[in-house]
């Protein structure tokens, strides 16, 4: 995700992220080195170097922190960024599981009714473009149960 | 050898260290990356460490939260998980994960 804008709000003591679709606030207590009312931000700027995925600042001291949008994500639990760190525990999970597994690769494939490509895709912890209930599966022919545990978060 | 008339002027100061490091020379279009000692081991072209991003004239890595993100041009080359080691996206050339390991063992990472 790209970050299209950046400011700081010295009375929020936030700063305020522009994306395409919506705007962020990352609290300057969360960032490292965290900009005070005795060092204030001095310079903001998106930063090109990182494919304008993190913004850089300098505070009045000289000293520099960058922060980037997926710091600004989680923050702000953005849940496709969330779906997208469970996607790729469930994956890792799933991996060692295979490992572990008496089961071969080819037995897994005809249990789960599908094609060795499509395996290796659900294995592929880079790949994000897979859904849960497919690994989903793919746990259940691994012979292992998957609790979805829902609770509300604690402040 | 190469010809030191065809390597453009932004390489040639890359090219002696590229013969320290016995490495072979580079004929793909991109700059070598390469380690050099400036405060710890950075990428080639990367001058500094400052908070959460390792800053560079080329490239950069930030670090967040057991992982860490690593750009060239402005491009994501990998995002590296440090407690699994393994990449969470794009994918990881063995001089990047020498160096990364360098910086974890540094504990700049």
């Amino acid at each position: 995700m790209k970050i299209r804008s950046i400011r700081h709000n010295n009375r929020k003591k936030v700063f305020e992220v522009g994306t395409s679709t919506k705007k962020l606030v990352f609290p300057f207590s969360k960032a490292a080195p965290a900009p005070t009312a005795e060092d204030p931000v001095a310079e903001l700027a998106v930063d090109p170097e990182a494919g304008r995925e993190a913004f850089t600042y300098v505070l009045h001291s000289g000293r520099t922190g960058t922060v980037h949008v997926e710091q600004v994500l989680e923050y702000n639990q953005d849940p496709t960024y969330l779906r997208d760190l469970l996607l790729y525990r469930l994956t890792l999970e799933a991996q060692k599981r295979i490992v572990a597994s008496p089961l071969s690769k080819r037995e897994i494939v005809r249990r789960l009714g599908t094609s060795a490509a499509q395996l290796y895709r659900l294995l592929d912890q880079t790949n994000y473009r897979k859904s849960v209930d497919q690994l989903l599966a793919l746990l259940q022919v691994l012979n292992c149960d998957v609790d979805l545990v829902v609770r509300t978060k604690s402040a | 050898m190469r010809n030191p008339a065809k390597v453009p002027p932004e390489w040639r100061d890359a090219e002696p260290a590229l013969k320290r490091a016995g490495a072979r020379p580079q004929t793909a279009h991109r700059p070598p990356i390469l380690t050099v000692t400036v405060r710890g081991n950075i990428f080639n072209q990367w001058a500094s460490i400052g908070g959460a991003g390792t800053s560079l004239s080329r490239g950069k890595a930030i670090t967040h939260r057991g992982h860490v993100h690593v750009y060239r041009d402005g491009t994501l080359i990998v995002k590296w998980d440090l407690d699994n080691q393994k990449a969470m996206k794009g994918a990881a050339t063995r001089r990047i994960l020498e160096l990364i390991r360098e910086l974890e063992a540094e504990g700049l990472l």
